[in-house]
């Protein structure tokens, strides 16, 4: 669904319960979501219905705007850069989002463009993919290298193939770590390849004519794969593990213990900022090796691409301090839409961010 | 740069012009008083970049001043105009750059922002009046920093030399760091003016390709490419200028 058509269906804005005590962080810099306050959605006339909520009168529209989020100054780029309609049809959509539930589990999903894109008129290069069956939630986040004009359609690929093999592979195994994950991104690796080869060969050329290394150079993306347990444990906690390729990453969000997070921060530690990231259609050589995730009562795993993840950081600054407290417990989508696509000066990447809460 | 996560990024320019009284020849200094105009309308049309970039404008002759101190130049009304005067003291310049960069890059950090390696783009029509030897010492000291000792300047920045008029040794000397900067200078014949005008080009392209590049996490400096200079005016690197 692309906002545009949810915000026609959207009812009530539904406030998270963001009050600043549940955040861990100190906030160091005011957050400033437009409108600050959404309208009183109960005029006097109304009239209370037993579980808290307010009952319309027959005719009555009752809705808010979603607003716009800032953290910090925001920048020129988010009062100035004002997205283009595209001469493609088949181009992603600017902004996209979705939200559902998985057995007791809640999912919230969002991409957003960046400015930088918008201003320069190309396509969002990130995506996400979310799927369930009875037995487990799976989701994937996918960030197109920016180096390549097509990394879209690489990372709408990669989340999806990926999300429906692991499906597949997950009815069989039931085990995370039994998974073949080198089958399973040499599978994806193939798709894009193949994918590739058809959209570059030109006409009257055998697609198979094209070098998989130059459709490597045109679309290639990162990939983070999460798979949590609909079913808790009988301590209540639902387990489930995490796989990442390149600096899209992982955080689990709690109420104690703030962000942690799951895969290693991009140049942590690091001297000097490294931008080289691993991608597909590239293999890397060893399998990876599934991170092992303890989602408990409260908590929430969310999976991000680095537009995100670059401003949170460790999540121990005011980002982490602000989104920390905004998703202590699920948004509704579009207003989670609105938080992922947060204004702040200079951070101006692709924004996706998947979630899953696990209940209190 | 694990400090620096979630904090804004800023690619502090230092546009440095040469004001000595020969710079009122051949319209020289009519091109020089174009440059923050067209930075401005560069700027203006590209909010995305314009975050991320701050000006500073410094003139030098006898004696170097700020005519801009460090800033959003997409945000002023009016032009930095630049008016001739005395000789051509590199010292001066160098000097006044290191001092002000110190303070602009100090003072940046604390106001919370991840400061990317400063550029300078210096603008010269002629050699340095200063005695050979004190110059070479002025921008050693701009330039110089050991990482191991951490003995120096450490907010050093790279130079992008701009010559009309000034010798190809001199100019070849603040190419800086010399593996990936270069300089610019006038055809032999082509009017100065004009050169001027051209290199004022590749500035603005040159700003306008950093400060995309530091938002995609890529280098803090990039040029233009050859082929997209004007007719006056060439480019060389440091070894190709024996």
């Amino acid at each position: 669904m692309s906002a545009e058509e949810a915000s026609s269906a959207s009812g009530t804005r539904e406030v998270p319960d963001s009050s600043a005590g549940t955040s861990p962080v100190a906030s160091a810099e005011p957050l400033e979501p437009e409108p600050p306050t959404p309208p009183d959605p109960a005029p006097a006339s109304s009239v209370p219905v037993t579980d808290g909520s307010v009952a319309a009168e027959p005719d009555q529209l009752v809705g808010s705007p979603v607003g716009a989020y800032s953290i910090g100054e925001p920048g020129r780029a988010a009062t100035e850069v004002v997205p283009r309609v595209s001469a493609d049809p088949s181009d992603p959509a600017d902004t996209q989002c979705d939200g559902g539930i998985a057995g007791d589990l809640v999912v919230r999903a969002a991409s957003c463009r960046g400015f930088a894109h918008r201003h320069a008129q190309t396509p969002r290069q990130d995506d996400y993919a979310i799927c369930a069956t009875e037995g487990w939630l799976i989701l994937t986040v996918a960030d197109g290298v920016s180096a390549g004009p097509l990394s879209h359609q690489a990372a709408t690929l990669a989340c999806r193939a990926s999300a429906s093999f692991l499906r597949d592979a997950l009815g069989t195994t039931d085990n995370p770590t039994d998974v073949d994950w080198l089958e399973l991104l040499g599978n994806v690796a193939r798709r894009i390849v193949a994918h590739g080869r058809r959209v570059l060969a030109p006409e009257g050329t055998p697609a198979e004519a094209i070098d998989a290394k130059a459709v490597a150079a045109r679309m290639a993306t990162t990939l983070a794969i999460a798979m949590i347990r609909i079913v808790p444990t009988t301590s209540g906690t639902h387990e489930g593990a995490v796989v990442a390729l390149g600096d899209t990453s992982a955080f689990l969000l709690s109420e104690h213990a703030g962000w942690t997070p799951v895969t290693p921060v991009k140049n942590d530690g690091a001297d000097i900022a490294s931008s080289a990231t691993a991608a597909l259609p590239y293999l890397p050589r060893d399998a990876p090796i599934p991170v092992p995730v303890t989602l408990a009562g409260g908590s929430a795993l969310i999976l991000m691409s680095d537009g995100v993840g670059d401003p949170l950081g460790r999540g121990d600054g005011c980002v982490g301090g602000h989104l920390g407290a905004l998703w202590s417990t699920p948004p509704d989508p579009l207003t989670f839409a609105a938080q992922v696509g947060f204004a702040r000066r200079t951070f101006d990447d692709d924004r996706t961010a998947v979630g899953v809460w696990a209940p209190r | 740069m694990a400090d620096q996560q979630g904090k804004a990024k800023i690619l502090p320019f230092y546009l440095v012009v040469d004001v000595s009284y020969s710079m009122t020849q051949d319209g020289k200094i009519d091109a020089a008083n174009g440059i923050t105009r067209e930075l401005r309308n560069a700027l203006a049309e590209h909010p995305v970049i314009a975050d991320k970039v701050r000006f500073s404008v410094i003139d030098f002759s006898d004696e170097a001043q700020v005519l801009f101190p460090l800033g959003d130049l997409s945000m002023q009304n009016d032009d930095v105009q630049f008016s001739a005067r005395g000789g051509t003291s590199y010292v001066a310049a160098f000097q006044t750059l290191r001092t002000e960069i110190d303070r602009d890059v100090r003072q940046l950090k604390a106001d919370g922002f991840d400061v990317h390696r400063p550029a300078v783009f210096f603008i010269s029509d002629g050699d340095p009046t200063d005695p050979d030897g004190e110059w070479q010492r002025a921008f050693a000291e701009l330039t110089s920093y050991d990482k191991t000792t951490k003995t120096g300047f450490p907010y050093y920045p790279n130079v992008i030399p701009f010559g009309v008029g000034a010798a190809l040794g001199t100019l070849k000397e603040l190419i800086f760091p010399r593996n990936r900067s270069k300089c610019y200078m006038a055809k032999d014949g082509a009017n100065p003016g004009d050169a001027l005008r051209q290199m004022v080009e590749v500035l603005v392209a040159s700003t306008m390709l950093s400060g995309a590049s530091v938002g995609a996490g890529g280098p803090a400096m990039l040029l233009p490419d050859a082929g997209d200079l004007g007719d006056d005016i060439l480019e060389a690197d440091y070894e190709t200028l024996v």
